[in-house]
Formats: structure tokens, sequence, C-alpha cells
């Protein structure tokens, strides 16, 4: 292998890369970053297993070849190498050349490496900045828990021609709905590891690049730019949900979300045991936003809102408010709930494609 | 300037015993289980029953073995409660800020009453005299400037002890002590400590506080400070409950799961039911195993949602013991923690109802028997006992 490349293109693949680079070395070569030269094309790949992710640059190649290389290393040593032209050879040792500086290295077992899937029968495509809005709005509220697998991933339903994020952590749940220019005869429920796509999102584009989705072999695989994103499903059943939006609510409140996410933040300074309480106290058009009587003491604000149905009040954890208000970029936002201690409902006003649902806390 | 007044019961559940029983008044009382239990640990002694080297947390049967005449009795725990509250309600006459430690035992600050008394050891006195007066028992008193020294004091002549320890005193007690006498040293510490060789609490004062803090993290500050005789602890008088655990040693070695299931069970039901009554909710529930060998292990989840029904509770704990290497059991106990006053509800479990249908067994029981409801998995056991 003889390839020569610029530091800034080499860099840029390592980034993306190196975040399916294996940590825990069970299997050595994991840890590794794969390097392909042929045909003027250097492609990288890395495998956990569970993630794994194949970019290519163009370049020049004088002499074909493949080899592993320590991915922890090779990322470290390019990023300090001077800003020259980089030369790579490989013949019983990687030798990297920039300028005056030459390294020379051992590499891993290249037979070893997993073969990266070829992307076969593509599901559907949709502008990068448009996944990623939905990303952005419902990522946050993954959960962690190895007793309820389906709480660890972002759940990708597909029906005709409409693709849902759906994500929950048990206590809330954040749905966003889009339609695409394909369809779908069959419907698919795709739960994609959080981790996966919180790699995707670092990785895309803020463009109106097409990211084309593959679905075959239980993995799915991104598709943008020269890069591939591939993983492995979560093997759960995402619980029943479309039962829970809740439906003709008592109370009803519209405000502008930059006022509430500006009062639900100061009520979020308090916290009692452990979490921090907000409560939602709507009388005649006025909001009262405050907090439990602690110890340190109480915080209460009053804004003025579209008030519609009756009086009452509800508290939420205010973490779970503000992810949703921080994340979204409605102008007007609705909440739609009761006093039963049953499921409410948080939404852009005037939009049905974002919906989030959350659970009340119940005071003593 | 604190002055902190530590007050310990002296031997309480044997002098509880006496109290009742004169006849016992001067014979080697033993708390913990009859002179045939085949298992069960010592809970208290009499101090005549020390003189043969039995103490709390040994085993029955060793005890019977250094004292065959002693008197084993079983205890009554509900009688104990009693007398202790008792003596928790006499505590407030004497100061306003008091942290009741356990049933027989008890921090009070006293900065700024010394004034009432002629001195410290007045202070003390009255304190013991009032005790005496009210339930017929005696208790040792330690005061000193700190939490610490109040404790070390308490514990320096007793029985019916009163001791005062003042800053001028600090060095020349506390050099000679052994450094098992540190609040946080355990076995293992004191094992650790060995190593460099320091014994006593002098020997622990040539370290540098960098030097300890790098061998045992921040205990290595409490070293340090306590070494000292420093202690920044103040009394904390509104104890919220940070816990609630209930556990058993059994009579025998036990493997067999079904028992185990059941008592876990059995054990999951009173945790429950004392959790629901201080209207608390827990985040964390903790599972504790001790094996034939002594080793005991401690195992916990943390869960995104807060529990107060049994069902949930005894799942969670359930799980977590079958996690477990299967060894015969000695000891098994469950406990909730990371508690809360208000409960963050779930989408997908029904914790309302799980919890209205706790509530409303509890009201059920209190109003017939403790037991008059109760689960099909918690009855293994009682028909084997």
């Amino acid at each position: 292998m003889h390839i020569q490349c610029t530091k800034e293109d080499l860099l840029n693949a390592v980034i993306l890369v190196e975040k399916a680079v294996a940590t825990q070395n069970t299997i050595p070569v994991l840890t590794g970053i794969q390097l392909t030269a042929k045909n003027d094309v250097l492609t990288l790949t890395s495998t956990n297993l569970e993630l794994s992710i194949q970019t290519h640059i163009s370049t020049h190649v004088t002499t074909a070849g493949q080899t592993v290389i320590d991915g922890r290393l090779f990322s470290s040593i390019i990023r300090k190498l001077p800003n020259e032209p980089i030369i790579i050879e490989f013949t019983n040792k990687l030798v990297i050349t920039a300028g005056t500086v030459e390294f020379s290295l051992n590499t891993l077992a290249d037979d070893e490496f997993p073969d990266f899937p070829i992307p076969v029968d593509e599901m559907f495509s949709i502008p990068a900045h448009k996944i990623l809005h939905m990303i952005k709005n419902t990522l946050y509220a993954c959960g962690k828990d190895d007793k309820r697998p389906y709480i660890n991933g972002v759940l990708m339903e597909l029906t005709n021609n409409n693709l849902k994020l759906i994500t929950t952590d048990i206590n809330r749940l954040s749905y966003y709905a889009t339609t695409l220019t394909d369809t779908f005869e069959d419907n698919y429920k795709l739960l994609v590891p959080a981790k996966t796509i919180t790699e995707l999102q670092k990785s895309l584009p803020h463009d109106e690049s097409e990211v084309k989705v593959f679905y075959f072999n239980k993995q799915v695989l991104f598709a943008f730019g020269n890069t591939i994103l591939a993983t492995r499903l979560i093997e759960s059943e995402f619980p029943n949900y479309q039962h829970l939006f809740p439906k003709n609510q008592p109370m009803q409140f519209i405000s502008k979300r930059q006022i509430l996410l500006s009062a639900v933040d100061r009520a979020s300074l308090l916290d009692s045991d452990g979490t921090q309480i907000v409560i939602f106290s709507i009388t005649d058009g006025v909001l009262e936003i405050k907090t439990p009587t602690t110890e340190i003491g109480q915080i209460i604000e009053q804004i003025n809102v579209e008030h519609t149905g009756e009086n009452g009040q509800v508290a939420f954890s205010a973490r779970y408010i503000l992810d949703m208000l921080k994340a979204s970029d409605a102008d007007q936002i609705s909440l739609e709930f009761n006093q039963e201690l049953r499921p409410s409902l948080l939404k852009p006003l005037n939009n049905q494609e974002h919906q989030y649902i959350l659970m009340p806390i119940r005071l003593s | 300037m604190t002055t902190i007044l530590h007050v310990d019961m002296d031997a309480f559940y044997a002098a509880v015993e006496i109290l009742d029983h004169p006849e016992y008044q001067g014979k080697p009382l033993i708390i913990g289980g009859p002179k045939d239990a085949v298992r069960g640990v010592v809970a208290t002694c009499s101090y005549e029953a020390r003189k043969y080297g039995i103490h709390s947390a040994m085993a029955i049967r060793k005890a019977v073995s250094l004292c065959p005449h002693g008197i084993f009795i079983a205890g009554r725990m509900e009688r104990y409660q009693t007398v202790s509250a008792q003596i928790h309600s006499i505590f407030p006459e004497f100061s306003p800020a008091v942290e009741p430690l356990s049933i027989d035992e008890a921090f009070l600050d006293m900065t700024g009453c010394e004034h009432f008394y002629d001195n410290l050891s007045h202070m003390g006195q009255c304190l013991k005299q009032r005790i005496k007066a009210h339930t017929g028992l005696t208790a040792s008193v330690g005061i000193a400037p700190n939490k610490f020294l109040a404790k070390l004091a308490s514990d320096w002549q007793k029985p019916d002890g009163l001791m005062i320890i003042r800053t001028q005193d600090i060095d020349k007690l506390l050099v000679p002590l052994s450094v098992s006498k540190i609040w946080g040293v355990g076995k293992k510490t004191q094992q650790e400590l060995r190593k460099y060789k320091i014994y006593t609490i002098g020997d622990l004062r040539k370290f540098s506080r960098e030097w300890l803090k790098a061998r045992f993290g921040s205990l290595g500050n409490q070293l340090y400070d306590l070494a000292r005789g420093n202690d920044g602890r103040i009394v904390e008088t509104h104890n919220a409950v940070k816990s609630i655990s209930q556990e058993s040693t059994f009579p025998l070695d036990y493997t067999d799961q079904q028992f185990l299931k059941s008592s876990l069970a059995q054990m999951t039901e009173k945790v429950g039911y004392r959790l629901r009554k201080q209207k608390l909710y827990a985040k964390t529930i903790s599972i504790k195993v001790r094996y034939t060998d002594f080793t005991t292990i401690t195992r916990s989840h943390t869960l995104d949602y807060a529990i107060c029904d049994d069902d949930a509770i005894f799942r969670v704990g359930w799980l977590l013991f079958q996690k477990l290497q299967p060894a015969p059991v000695r000891l098994l106990g469950i406990g909730a923690s990371n508690l809360s006053a208000n409960q963050q509800l779930s989408l997908f479990d029904n914790t309302i109802e799980t919890g209205d249908l706790a509530r409303l067994m509890d009201s059920i029981n209190d109003k017939f028997a403790k037991t008059a409801l109760t689960r099909g998995r918690t009855l293994t056991t009682k028909k084997d006992c």
C-alpha cells in the first residue's frame, strides 16, 4: 500500500470512524481502524459489532493494499502531524510520513476484521437537516435500563409514506412524524440504539443532502456523502403507545415557548428530594409557575397565557419540561393536562408532527 | 466553641430485662435467643456476661459454650421500643437540637446551654439522674467539643459513666488509643493501616493528609482530622428517613430458593408497609446476603421512577438475588433508599393502581391483624415454621 492525501481529508475521515472503534479489546482487532487503498480511494472502516462506520476519501493510490491500525493511536498521530501532505505506506509495517516526521508502526491482524455490510434494499431517503430536526426533538427522551431494552433505543416506525421517531424513558414519550417521498407496502418498527442515533447526529451535515436508509439482515444502514453508518437493532418490543395520546383534556393553555422556558428554568433552581419539581397552576388565564415549598424556600412566578377549559394544577419534573422546550423551535406551545394523574400533552401549537406525552408527579 | 453530649444506655436490652425481672440482677444475662437456639446472635448481654468474653454479634452457640449457666432469652423488641420512647422523650428537655442515633443512643447539641449548669460534669449528672428517675435505667454520658470525642467519652467509663473531654485533654487522651476507636475504621481499614505499622492514633498522626488521601481516598481526610480530634459534623436534628430496611438471620443456612423467595417476600411486605405509612417512595432497592462463612454482600438497583408497593419492590429485590451465585444463606435482607415524598408516575406501569392496592391492603391489615391479607408467595415459610 502506498497512498498520499491531505491532513484535512484524513483527519475528517478519522473523526468520523473513530466513534465506532471498540474501547474494550475482547477482540483486539476491533480496537483498530481498517485502511483499504484501491482505485484512488482510501476507505477507513471501524466497528464495535453494534455500530460500524465506513468512509471514503479520494486520494492518490500508487499501490493498493489493506491493513488495520490501532484506532486510538492512529487518531492521535493524525491530529498531531504537521500540516503537510501525508504519505502512508504499508509493507510489513505501517509508515506514516508528513514532511520530516515519520512514524513506523506495527499493525493488527487484518484477516480477522469483520466485513462491512454492502448496502442493498434502500428503504427511503430523507434530507439530512430534516432527520436531524426529528432526532433533536426525540433523542432526549431516551432512557437507560437493561431491564427494558426498548428505552435504550429510538423507534423508527414506517407506515405508508410516514416516518415516525418515538422515544421513551417510561415517564415520558416524544413522538415526531414526517411525510416522505417514498411509500412502504409493509409496516416496519425498527428499534435503533440511542448510541447509534447520537453518533448519526454528530456525523450528519446540516444541509439538504440526502440520507439514504437501508434495512436488511436485522441491520439498518444510513448512507450520506462518502460515509455509511451501519447498526444492529435492539431486539425488544416497543410498548404500544397509541392509546397514550391524551384527548379532551379538561385544562389547556398556550404560551410563548421562550417565556415558559425561562420561567421553568428559574423554577428548576429549587430541588426537592433530588428532583426539580415545577407546578403549573392555572386560574382564569393566569399561569402560576411554582415549586413545592422546601426547607430552602419556594419560587413563584406568574405569566399570562391563552387559557381554555377549567382551572387546575399539575406537577412535573422540571427537567422533562425543559428538555422539550429547549429542543423545540416552535414560537408557541400548548399544554393539555388534567388533575387525575393521567398523561399530559405538550406540543408546538398548530403542529401535529411533534407531540410530547408526559406523566405528572404525584405530590405528597 | 460547641458542646456536644453523647448519651448511650448501658447494656440497654439487658437492663430493661433486669428492670422487669429483678431475679436476673447480678447474673450473666444474654439476649438474642434461647440457649437451644441453633443459631441467632447475641443482641446484647449484661456486664456480668461480658466478663465471660461474650459480646454482641457473637453466635449464641459460642456464648453458651463460654457461659453455660447464663440466662439466655429471646428478647422483647416491643418492650424495648416503649422504654426507648420514654428515654428519647427526655432529651428535648435538655436541648432543642437532638439527633437520635439508635434505640438507645443520641447526640445532644448543648452549645449555649452550658450556663444552666454549674459545670459540664453537672450537666451530665442532671441528664443521667433524669433518665434514672424516669426509667430506672443507667446511661453513660460523654461531653466534648464535637461528636467524635463525645461518643468516645461516653464509652470511656461504661457502665454508668460520665466523662468530659476538654480541648486541652485531646492530645493526651487520643495519642495512645487504638486506631479502631476512630469513626469509620473497621476491620479492613485497620488491616490496611497495620501494613504501614499504624496501630495507635499517635502512629496515625505521623502521616500527612496528602499521604492518607492518596491511600484511603476521602476516608484519608477523615482519618487525618479525627486523629487530631477535629470533627466538623453537626448534630442533625431534622433526621429525614434516608432508608428503610429489614433483614433476618435464619435458624439454618438455606439454599432452598422457595424458602428464600418467601422470606424475602415477607420482609418486602414490612419494608413496603413502612414506606407507605411514612408516605414515601423509593427509587433504589437493595438486598443484603450473608453466607455461611460470614462474607456479606449487598447489591442494589436504581429505577427511573419511584415505587412503594410490595410487588415492585420484591421484583427488583428478587432479580438482584437471582443474579448471585447460589450458596447457603445465613442472613437475608432487603431495603429501600433514595426516598422521596413525591412520586414521578410512569406511562407504562400502573404505579397508581398498585400503590392504591397496597394501601388498601395496609388498611385491612391495620384493622384486623398484621397478616389478615398477604400474598401467596410469603406463605411457604409460615407453613414450615
